[in-house]
């Protein structure tokens, strides 16, 4: 099936469209930067939530998600872990999906910029409470997801010979917002903080160091990063071969302050005190080097264009030792994994059309993300058992006053456990088309159609059936772009209307407790705005 | 129209990703997927029961190892074992002999409560889900089909007398529970000292007195009506309200508060069991119905073939009539016969066991009045072996005589359940740490009418005394299979199963003896069992002290059935001996020795 796919992609000669950043990682204009959010999945997603990013993305990757409808906070997609994570997701970045602009020059301005990414909504289930995200798969698709936003401060000189540097700062915030709960604290994180020198050494050579989001292109409909997400304090570099290749290269570590990582406990200080002293236990931080390449086979800008990209991953974490309980250590042994991934991509600029395909294998350690904890139950020590295969699509087309975004992923996942059945152990997949009509130069209307679907490795215990559900999602977008027409084009300010429906297996994987255990139908009606402009976390 | 063909192939290469969703992970599940109903027994005297704690058994899975202690020491935790521990080690059941497990109950439990967890099973919180330290359905699934797949039958315990606490009693309905309230509630009027001091009281709202009216909430001024009951919000400990919903309703329980007179009948069955298990009204219609449909459920769900029935003298017996009948024909209803259900009745009486094998009860109950007599007594304590001659007597009396309708077919006089010891009783070799002894508890077990019911770590000498030292993870053991106990008890098992007289023979005693000490016959325990023209003669000295005969003091020689001029062989020895020909024999059994005879034409060498 994926053969198919990979052949239909290939004998497509792409959609047409305008262009914009091949990968992602280009700002683009002012206005119709890219979109292509990260993944931040996870806690602004849910209520309760947990953190957000690096629970989403980890989600994907890590363990388990899928347990159980999404959203939930007690039984969400994202790993349980993730609640533990720091937020995260940018967002906004790029433009996975976006293709290049071959007529835009590189945008790079000498001084200070400011940009952000955001998206905020109010939403209501029309039943007396608010509109929540109602996914059961890890990366469901975002019509109804909830608050985040980025703020990012920027500083760009250039120098002679063509060198020039870059400091990024983005602060990311999760919600739910004080006007929303009252309460005056949010959910902030760090997530880039680097320099980057651009043209050192050699000409296209470009070095950085520092905590970063690395992305490539995403699933903006499912706000998912299928192929590279990486999320670490480390350094790395970029080197452009002309205009039809690159290689990027980064390492960074990540050392979550979870029992499986770190572990501190209090000691009696070797004399004359009386208060303990703190001693770290275990202090294992995991180390993840990254490398891509991609080859735009009819150079990096050209109007129809296509590019392949290959791409790795290895994760190491070294062994250690934690206390279990009082004067009882266990060793936990050292532990690898490694990913493998394609990409196969291709655009018509002048129509703003792209598509993307990507493969993503994952074995051991790296299926988990590096924000995620690969247990949290249960005492199994390393992840060489785990593997994950994922493959997706994004795609966008436009023509006239017509366009169709769509997305769509498959993900297999088991767990690290020995334990052959587990809800851990499951396949999941979504897909999702948005189909758009501009009415005039900047209002339009969407229709979102999507459905998901996740099985486990279980059974019920009550129904004896294998766990497992289906979500259909059938909403209206009717949006206002001051920017005018794009379907990249941002700020949007939004009416959403979406409709929940879940089938009896989706339904039996909430809580008895929770409504939607009952609920077949259930709606989301807000009203939200999305922008993004100068977010140059991926660009550059 | 072209870029819409293309949006259209777009559209379809998505829908392919997502297409292949359910093949990836259903492969893992054949087998497990559905359930077909057999009937696997055939005669349960054929069978050998194995007691299973699962949690004790064997850790299969490091990822169920949650919230529990993997240390050797607190026995009163969860230390890790589940089903597919169990899977993994078969085949040291298997090499045991055994045929049957009874497997510790596996539905949701209270997860711990005062230091306490719920490893053994006797906790229920939700009566439809499986505890997750155990692991769950499809691996539950692949043990009792791997099970079946070698022969070995499963019985699962269950409990309807009662949840665990999963609410506290708020007598003072301050609107939390209170390990121990107190102050000047006024006496009943009746108490002489009423009116006349200010009296304390302390009272624990978790586990209140028993009191005929249901326990009353108190004030200041007095009693003041039924006591609310408040479930408890902890899902943290899986301590919440209880599943089925029905479970969250007062009807559905007692509220008499704990039994404190273990002699008053009404107690005993109406109130909660010690420790704040709250007693389930079982005699309400709803309750039996949700009784019957829940357990018929797992049986179906999991291919089961016999209940184990916990604290049954706790529970109404026209809640056994019903729920008995109705399970038997639910399941033979889907395909299911031969389902054995046997109660636990803690007790000596043995009236009283027996009275739950009255027609239309269960099919047999532990033989409680058995351990005590003659496991302790004659075996332990080398007591008077006339016991057994006693009991057996009692038993007709007793026990139902004719098998249940719809039930296992055997009279519930022929199908008790014989044990040594179990998980609520100290280990035999704690209160009587002799192995030959053991030993020859073992060959009485395993050779007498009846279903024997080997508790697990019994074949590793284990010897635990109170709960929990009693139930000690069977790791300890390194499942080693070399060593004495287990070796002869697979012999004997190996024994039982070749000579059909052993299993389904009848059995008449050919000698007991009131005399113990240095008698001649002290000790001696002789029975035959025929079954058409199989027959055994077994022979066993039930004291350590000396080599006894089957002889009285006064010279009498037991007669035995075989005929006169027969050739016995023992199958343990090999030793052969002749009938006399006035039709006895006599013949010296070793200390905690024993014999098992049969024609030579039947012997089968080992």
């Amino acid at each position: 099936m994926l053969a198919w796919g990979v052949l239909a992609c290939l004998g497509w000669g792409v959609p047409p469209v305008r262009a914009q950043a091949p990968d992602s990682a280009e700002p683009g204009a002012e206005g119709e930067a890219p979109p292509g959010d990260q993944g931040d999945r996870a806690w602004w997603d849910r209520e309760g939530g947990a953190p957000p990013d690096g629970a989403a993305e980890a989600s994907a990757a890590e363990a388990s998600p899928t347990a159980a409808p999404a959203e939930d906070p007690a039984a969400a997609p994202v790993p349980e872990e993730s609640a533990d994570e720091p937020p995260s997701p940018p967002t906004d970045t790029s433009a996975p999906s976006t293709p290049p602009d071959p007529d835009e020059d590189d945008g790079f301005q000498e001084g200070f910029y400011f940009g952000s990414y955001g998206r905020v909504v109010a939403a209501s289930n029309l039943d007396g409470g608010l509109g929540r995200d109602s996914d059961i798969v890890a990366f469901g698709p975002r019509i109804d997801e909830d608050v985040y936003f980025e703020l990012e401060l920027g500083r760009q000189d250039a120098f002679s010979g063509g060198l020039r540097s870059r400091v990024v700062a983005t602060v990311a915030f999760g919600g739910p917002f004080f006007h929303l709960d009252g309460n005056f604290d949010e959910s902030i994180a760090i997530r880039n903080l680097f320099a980057e020198v651009q043209n050192a050494l050699v000409d296209g050579l470009h070095l950085w160091a520092g905590s970063r989001m690395w992305r490539g292109d995403d699933i903006y409909l499912l706000n998912f990063w299928p192929l590279d997400n990486v999320n670490t304090l480390g350094g790395g570099f970029d080197y452009d071969i002309g205009q039809t290749a690159q290689i990027r290269f980064m390492t960074g570590l990540t050392r979550l302050d979870d029992p499986f990582q770190r572990q501190v406990s209090g000691a009696i200080p070797p004399q004359g005190d009386f208060l303990p002293d703190e001693v770290v236990i275990l202090d294992r931080p995991r180390i993840t080097v990254a490398a891509k390449g991609t080859w735009w086979l009819f150079g990096r800008r050209a109007r129809r264009g296509m590019k392949a990209i290959v791409y790795g991953e290895g994760h190491f974490l070294p062994e250690g030792t934690r206390e279990i309980e009082p004067g009882i250590s266990e060793v936990l042994p050292y532990d690898s994994g490694y990913v493998i991934g394609a990409q196969l991509g291709g655009w018509i600029a002048d129509d703003n059309t792209f598509a993307n395909l990507f493969i993503r294998y994952a074995s051991g350690l790296a299926a988990y993300n590096p924000l995620g904890v690969p247990f949290t139950e249960g005492r199994v020590q390393d992840a060489s058992r785990a593997r994950e295969l994922i493959a997706g699509l994004s795609a966008n087309w436009e023509s006239g006053p017509f366009g169709l975004q769509a997305g769509a992923y498959y993900r297999y996942f088991r767990d690290a456990d020995p334990a052959v059945f587990e809800r851990t152990k499951l396949a999941e997949g979504a897909i999702n088309l948005r189909p758009h009509v501009w009415i005039g130069e900047r209002a339009g209307l969407s229709l979102d159609v999507a459905y998901q679907a996740m099985q486990a490795n279980q059974l019920d215990d009550r129904t004896g059936q294998v766990v497992r559900g289906g979500v259909t999602k059938i909403g209206f977008i009717p949006f206002y772009s001051p920017f005018g027409r794009g379907t990249f084009t941002r700020p949007h300010l939004r009416l959403i209307y979406s409709m929940t429906i879940r089938d009896s297996d989706a339904q039996r994987l909430y809580p008895e407790e929770d409504p939607r255990s009952r609920n077949r139908v259930e709606h989301f009606l807000g009203i939200g705005a999305e922008w993004w402009f100068d977010s140059n976390s991926y660009g550059f | 129209m072209h870029r819409l063909i293309r949006a259209s192939q777009l559209t379809l290469l998505a829908a392919s990703l997502a297409l292949p969703l359910p093949a990836c992970v259903d492969g893992d599940l054949d087998g497990v997927k559905t359930v077909e109903i057999e009937t696997h027994v055939e005669d349960w005297r054929d069978e050998v029961i194995y007691q299973v704690l699962v949690d004790r058994f064997a850790n299969g899975s490091a990822a169920n190892d949650f919230r529990f202690d993997p240390s050797p020491t607190s026995l009163a935790r969860y230390k890790g074992g589940d089903w597919q521990g169990m899977i993994d080690h078969l085949d040291y059941i298997e090499e045991l002999g055994v045929t049957a497990l009874w497997i510790s109950p596996i539905i949701m439990n209270v997860d711990t409560d005062a230091g306490v967890d719920g490893y053994h099973g006797y906790w229920a919180l939700d009566l439809e889900r499986l505890n997750p330290h155990f692991g769950d359905l499809a691996t539950l699934r692949r043990l009792i089909n791997e099970c079946h797949d070698r022969g070995i039958k499963v019985v699962l315990d269950i409990v309807t007398n009662h949840l665990g606490q999963v609410f506290y009693y708020d007598i003072n309905q301050n609107g939390r529970p209170d390990e121990s309230i107190g102050g000047g509630f006024p006496l009943n009027p009746g108490d002489p000292q009423a009116g006349t001091r200010s009296p304390v009281t302390r009272i624990t709202e978790y586990d209140p007195d028993y009191d005929p009216r249901g326990v009353q909430s108190l004030t200041s001024l007095g009693e003041a009506g039924p006591a609310p009951i408040r479930f408890f919000d902890m899902p943290e400990i899986f301590r919440v309200p209880p599943s089925p919903e029905l479970f969250r309703r007062r009807a559905a329980y007692n509220l008499r508060g704990k039994v404190i007179d273990w002699n008053v009948r009404e107690q005993v069955v109406y109130g909660d069991f010690p420790g704040g298990l709250k007693d389930v009204n079982t005699e309400n219609p709803e309750v039996r119905d949700e009784m019957v449909r829940i357990y018929s459920d797992w049986v179906l769900k999991l291919d089961l073939d016999g209940f184990r029935i916990d604290t049954i003298k706790h529970v109404e017996h026209e809640f056994w009539v019903d729920f008995s009948r109705r399970v038997r024909e639910r399941l033979a209803a889907a395909g299911k016969t031969n389902f054995l259900m046997f109660g636990e009745a803690f007790d000596g009486n043995d009236p009283l066991v027996g009275s739950y094998t009255m027609p239309g009860e269960l099919d047999s109950v532990f033989y409680f009045p058995q351990k005590f007599q003659v496991f302790n007594d004659v075996f332990g304590q080398g007591g008077p072996t006339s016991n057994i001659q006693r009991l057996m007597e009692e038993r007709a009396l007793n026990y139902g005589a004719e098998a249940q309708p719809g039930g296992i077919g055997i009279a519930p006089q022929q199908a008790l359940i014989n044990f040594i010891d179990n998980h609520d009783v100290p280990r035999f070799l704690w209160a009587y740490p002799d192995e030959r002894g053991l030993h020859a508890a073992l060959a009485y077990l395993f050779t007498e009418d009846g279903i024997p019911c080997l508790y697990y770590g019994t074949e590793q000498d284990f010897n635990g005394g109170n709960d929990p030292a009693n139930r000690e993870p069977l790791w300890w053991s390194d499942y080693a299979t070399d060593g004495e106990t287990f070796r002869w008890t697979a012999r004997l098992i190996r024994i039982r199963k070749t000579y059909s007289a052993l299993r389904r023979g009848t059995m008449e005693l050919r000698w007991t003896t009131d005399r113990t000490g240095d008698a001649i016959d002290a000790g001696i325990i002789a029975f035959e069992r025929v079954d058409g023209e199989q027959y055994a003669l077994v022979v066993i000295n039930a004291q350590g002290e000396h080599a006894s005969e089957t002889r009285s003091p006064e010279g009498d020689v037991m007669s035995v059935g075989a005929a006169p001029g027969a050739t016995l062989v023992d199958v343990l020895s090999g030793d052969r001996f002749t009938v006399e020909s006035d039709g006895t024999l006599g013949l010296s059994v070793d200390a905690f020795g024993t014999r098992i005879l049969v024609p030579e034409a039947q012997y089968q060498a080992e």
